[in-house]
């Protein structure tokens, strides 16, 4: 039918655009993986000398770099833990139930994404500064947060992991299992059995992509947590530093290392989990 | 091919009526009050402190506005151009693939998406330090041309290279909310659209898709080029080019695209433009690494002003700026979804 070639041929072209979109998005992946494998000859690390493996050998010779890195996967796995278990409730209710005040929770969870995130950790780092100058924030908080450290950037990014978590959570519990709660109650099923039996199992991949999600977000972050790590050396901000004096290619080295051991880490999460739509 | 269309709604979530069960979430709600909205309504009040280099708020002045946004014109300006021609990008990037995706994915779906967000799973940083790779005068693209046909090519430090990375850490936040959109459309509306023989625009796609890439082309020349200069040949070529790409995307494109997929997921590209535009006006990295001194944006003011100089009320005053125009721009997305709700557009 000659109906449907305007179709085919967006399909062509499509299927072309996502071609070229893939060849964009895999160039610095590409570059950073090429990049590790190379002998610079020089302190940068931004030209093409000659193949080695010895950044792959050693690939923590760089002074600091395995610290860096340590401090930001405790902060990563510490901040998802957290917003995993702070982020399922409100997102459980936001899907199972209307109540008074479910706009305002809803708003309330999406402010990060729609704040630029230099803003937020401005705002952080002069709070995180008031808990240590005003007396009755810093008999309230005990001067957890000021000098800023490891709770500052646990804090930051387990607020910017815990929409991701309400979101996740929400969409998973949103018109599921509702009739199966109202049969449940009916045969004198308890809440607590009622949450065992219906809930966890439908909540639950919800709650382990909203963390693992955190987890990639707090790994990946280098705004807020340039705005409240302070003097810790976390591994964006390390870089950051680095970057003015010398850029040794063990840096795409742990680069290519994180890639890896993320896509293993959400493929294993995919298979656990079994399929997902949406 | 024909199907029956059904002819009920979807079926609406179900929700129960039963108690909020507001002690299990007050302690979350409590953190995100302490750790949101006091920080956000914390930088307005720092922001009329009226002693410039106290660490707490004290006092009341206007002094802070008055000072800075004068001062730092030239650096609100360039993030909302660069802000904005790098969200167009990313849409133009990101359109295509995600209506692909959902409508020719078939079994590689999954994968396909998965795809656009593996890059992502690196560190942010390091995305930006292999576009500094790529994109430099002896890197893998351009180091070659220099050696074999010694021409120097200048991209690294140019508003160019900070669009390009700023459009690259974007994709996401625009694929995201337009694959959803695009997957919640029935598909039987398509099939009928067939039916009744839906070609392509033709002319009336080619005029507006003229129009259209004449507007970003201008955007973008004026971005990319010196500043006022906009009438030299080269960004007029430019300007043309764009404009003609445009009528032929337009042209070409598919009925079935123009009337039913874009009006039926205008939400999602609604929440797909303030998600994207939003982390770009705030964005400081890309340009301080990927630019120079003239394609400074508001965020890099604001960081040294915070962290460097420690001129706490001047850098509340510039977060108040971005914190205002950011929270127009969501109460604009909430007015334009009205009816659906704010959690269901992402």
């Amino acid at each position: 039918m000659s109906s449907s070639t305007p179709v085919k041929r967006e399909g062509l072209a499509v299927r072309a655009m996502i071609g070229f979109a893939l060849v964009f998005m895999f160039a610095p992946v590409l570059t950073m993986i090429v990049f590790s494998f190379n002998d610079p000859g020089g302190r940068f690390n931004y030209a093409l000398g000659s193949f080695s493996l010895e950044a792959w050998r050693h690939p923590f010779a760089v002074p600091q770099l395995g610290v860096a890195i340590r401090n930001s996967l405790v902060v990563a796995a510490v901040s998802a833990l957290l917003a995993g278990l702070l982020g399922t409730p409100v997102g459980f209710a936001l899907g199972r139930r209307k109540f008074l005040g479910r706009g305002a929770v809803s708003g309330l969870t999406f402010i990060p994404l729609a704040t630029p995130e230099v803003v937020l950790g401005a705002g952080m780092l002069i709070l995180f500064v008031a808990t240590a100058t005003i007396p009755l924030l810093k008999t309230l908080t005990g001067g957890l947060f000021y000098p800023l450290g490891f709770p500052s950037v646990i804090a930051a990014h387990t607020t910017l992991g815990l929409s991701f978590v309400i979101i996740n959570v929400r969409s998973r519990v949103i018109g599921a299992g509702v009739t199966l709660e109202q049969a449940a109650r009916d045969l004198g099923a308890s809440g607590f059995t009622v949450f065992r039996t219906i809930w966890l199992p439908i909540i639950l991949p919800g709650i382990l992509s909203g963390a693992l999600l955190t987890f990639a977000i707090s790994l990946d972050d280098f705004v807020l947590t340039n705005f409240t790590a302070g003097g810790t050396t976390m591994f964006p901000t390390w870089l950051y530093g680095l970057m003015r004096r010398e850029l040794p290619p063990q840096i795409a080295v742990v680069g290519t290392l994180i890639f890896l051991v993320s896509i293993g880490l959400v493929a294993l999460a995919a298979k656990l989990l079994g399929r997902r739509t949406g | 091919m024909a199907k029956a269309i059904p002819l009920t709604k979807p079926a609406r979530p179900r929700f129960l009526k039963a108690r909020a069960g507001w002690p299990e979430m007050l302690p979350t709600l409590a953190w995100l009050v302490a750790l949101i909205v006091v920080p956000l309504v914390y930088i307005l009040r720092m922001s009329f402190s009226a002693d410039p280099f106290a660490l707490t708020a004290t006092g009341w002045s206007l002094a802070n506005y008055a000072d800075s946004i004068p001062f730092y014109w030239d650096n609100l300006l360039n993030s909302v151009l660069i802000g904005l021609s790098a969200t167009i990008l990313a849409f133009a990037i990101a359109m295509p693939v995600a209506y692909g995706i959902s409508f020719y994915g078939g079994r590689w779906k999954a994968v396909l998406l998965f795809a656009f967000f593996a890059p992502f799973l690196t560190s942010y940083l390091i995305r930006i330090v292999a576009w500094q790779t790529l994109l430099g005068a002896n890197g893998p693209l351009f180091g070659p041309l220099q050696q074999i046909a010694g021409l120097e090519v200048r991209v690294l430090g140019t508003p160019f290279a900070v669009v390009a990375g700023l459009t690259y850490q974007l994709v996401p936040f625009v694929l995201l909310p337009l694959h959803a959109a695009f997957n919640r459309i029935d598909r039987t509306l398509c099939a009928a659209a067939d039916d009744l023989y839906s070609g392509r625009c033709g002319g009336r796609g080619a005029a507006i898709g003229a129009v259209g890439g004449l507007a970003i082309g201008l955007l973008l020349a004026a971005v990319f080029f010196d500043r006022g200069g906009i009438f030299a040949t080269w960004p007029i070529a430019f300007v043309l080019a764009a404009a003609g790409l445009g009528a032929a995307v337009g042209g070409t494109m598919t009925e079935r695209f123009a009337l039913i997929v874009f009006p039926l997921s205008r939400n999602g590209f609604i929440a797909a433009a303030v998600l994207s535009f939003i982390p770009a006006l705030g964005d400081y990295v890309n340009a301080a690494l990927l630019g120079d001194i003239r394609t400074q944006m508001l965020g890099n003011v604001i960081q040294a002003k915070f962290l460097v100089e420690l001129d706490y009320a001047g850098a509340a005053a510039l977060s108040a700026t971005l914190l205002v125009a950011a929270m127009l721009l969501l109460t604009l997305l909430l007015r334009l979804i009205r009816g659906t709700e704010l959690l269901d557009v992402v």
